[in-house]
């Protein structure tokens, strides 16, 4: 890589992707399953995140924008469906998609390892930034650190589920993302 | 003339002289054994053999029969398989519901129950979890049309569920007993001991149980009159009671929940 290169361009966009509405499709259906089969889907008192997966997954292959639409949406799902969290998923899910979207400008990976990690970490992150929230909205103190032992154990089936997910679909779709040097 | 005598000539005569003997020897041996009344080696020899043969002679039969009426009845065969697959078809769905009918019978049955103690009740079906689990609370497809108000509390059969914590025109939330934001007046059974049972994710904690109370595991925890629920639902029985350090005016103890909440279907919410 020139050294011209870095002066003309910042950094990479990210311009071809998975569709945002097929995204969001996806998030609905994930809401719609964790909120009707939770009995089902629960193994110890926890059960994967779909949506985490489905919004960072979105948010690093498409960067801030259109993983903001997304986290928004989804964190809007989360809080219609569940009750008493006010606008806590929302942000939560919003802030990450941020924060992962902005991570899709220098970073770039195929490895499953790699993606499934970061997806759990998210599920950490999604999940500190969301008591975060419930304490400003009035609930009481250190529920964040009553609910790590869960936490970490979402964060690990989350981390499975993403690399499942992985296997599975690179047996069936071919990506065709493509990026434009800005 | 001199008669021709050939080696060959003679080896026919020894063979048909050999022939003869043994011929007379199983002759013997067989008139032998007949006369003895037992059934001669040479007979059960020949007879086994004889019975292998029939056996694979007759499947060899029976097969091509079998194979020749099979070509025969085909058509007839083709039209009865069809009506078997349809019976099949039609007994597996019987079957399916007669199964579904057996499954409801203990929810119907408990539901029946729970209205019965709580005549007043409206009862509810349970449409939703918590996506996250990060709250514990449920949605019940009863709202503000049937009657629900926030802080109805809501039972089964079993006991306690929680109360409303939200409602809507169609649905309401139910904020569980075990969740940790969930605060409920408690009594012990046995004594009357007042306590606040307070969610713990997993269970539900007894809280300021006073220190003079002989608490013991199995002792029946129910409800306090309050803003949810009248005196007297079961809440759990104690599983555990936590020693209080001393010079501590109160107590505590972990109760086990009497409802299962991962198998919530059918609960009532209590109007007030």
């Amino acid at each position: 890589m020139s050294s011209s290169y870095k002066n003309k361009y910042r950094s990479v966009e990210i311009v071809r992707g998975p569709g945002v509405w097929a995204t969001i499709g996806f998030v609905a259906l994930a809401a719609l399953a964790q909120t009707t089969l939770a009995p089902l889907l629960t193994f110890r008192g926890v059960m994967p995140s779909f949506i985490t997966i489905a919004v960072v997954l979105f948010a690093l292959r498409t960067g801030i924008t259109r993983g903001l639409i997304v986290g928004v949406i989804a964190g809007l799902l989360e809080d219609a469906l569940g009750s008493g969290t006010g606008g806590a998923w929302t942000i939560a899910t919003a802030l990450l998609a941020l924060g992962v979207g902005r991570i899709a400008r220098s970073f770039f990976s195929d490895g499953f390892t790699i993606l499934s990690a970061i997806v759990a970490g998210s599920v950490l992150v999604r999940n500190a930034l969301f008591w975060f929230v419930m304490r400003i909205e009035g609930y009481p103190q250190g529920l964040a650190l009553t609910h790590a032992h869960a936490a970490v154990y979402q964060a690990l089936a989350t981390g499975v589920a993403a690399f499942i997910y992985l296997v599975i679909r690179t047996r069936f779709v071919v990506d065709a993302t493509s990026v434009q040097r800005i | 003339m001199v008669p021709i005598f050939t080696y060959r000539d003679e080896r026919k005569l020894f063979a048909l002289i050999g022939v003869v003997i043994v011929a007379a020897l199983v002759a013997l041996l067989q008139v032998s054994f007949a006369r003895q009344g037992r059934t001669s080696p040479l007979t059960v020899l020949v007879t086994t053999t004889a019975t292998y043969v029939e056996i694979a002679l007759a499947a060899v039969r029976d097969n091509s029969r079998g194979a020749f009426e099979t070509v025969v009845r085909t058509p007839g065969l083709a039209r009865e398989n069809a009506a078997l697959r349809d019976e099949n078809v039609r007994l597996l769905d019987e079957n399916l519901a007669f199964t579904e009918e057996l499954a409801r019978v203990p929810a119907e049955r408990d539901a029946i129950a729970a209205q019965m103690r709580y005549p007043r009740s409206v009862p509810a079906n349970v449409i939703g979890y918590d996506p996250e689990g990060a709250l514990h609370s449920v949605t019940i497809d009863r709202g503000s049309k049937d009657g629900v108000r926030r802080d109805d509390g809501v039972v089964t059969v079993d006991g306690a569920v929680g109360r409303i914590v939200d409602v809507t025109l169609l649905s309401s939330k139910v904020l569980l007993v075990n969740d940790v934001t969930s605060r409920i007046p408690a009594v012990v059974q046995r004594g009357r001991w007042w306590s606040i049972a307070v969610g713990t994710q997993t269970r539900v904690k007894l809280q300021y149980v006073p220190q003079d109370a002989h608490l013991k595991p199995g002792d029946a925890v129910i409800t306090g009159e309050g803003r949810s629920f009248h005196a007297g639902i079961l809440i759990g029985r104690i599983a555990a009671v936590t020693p209080s350090a001393a010079g501590a005016l109160d107590q505590s103890a972990l109760v086990e929940p009497a409802v299962a909440f991962g198998r919530l279907n059918r609960v009532l919410v209590l109007q007030k």
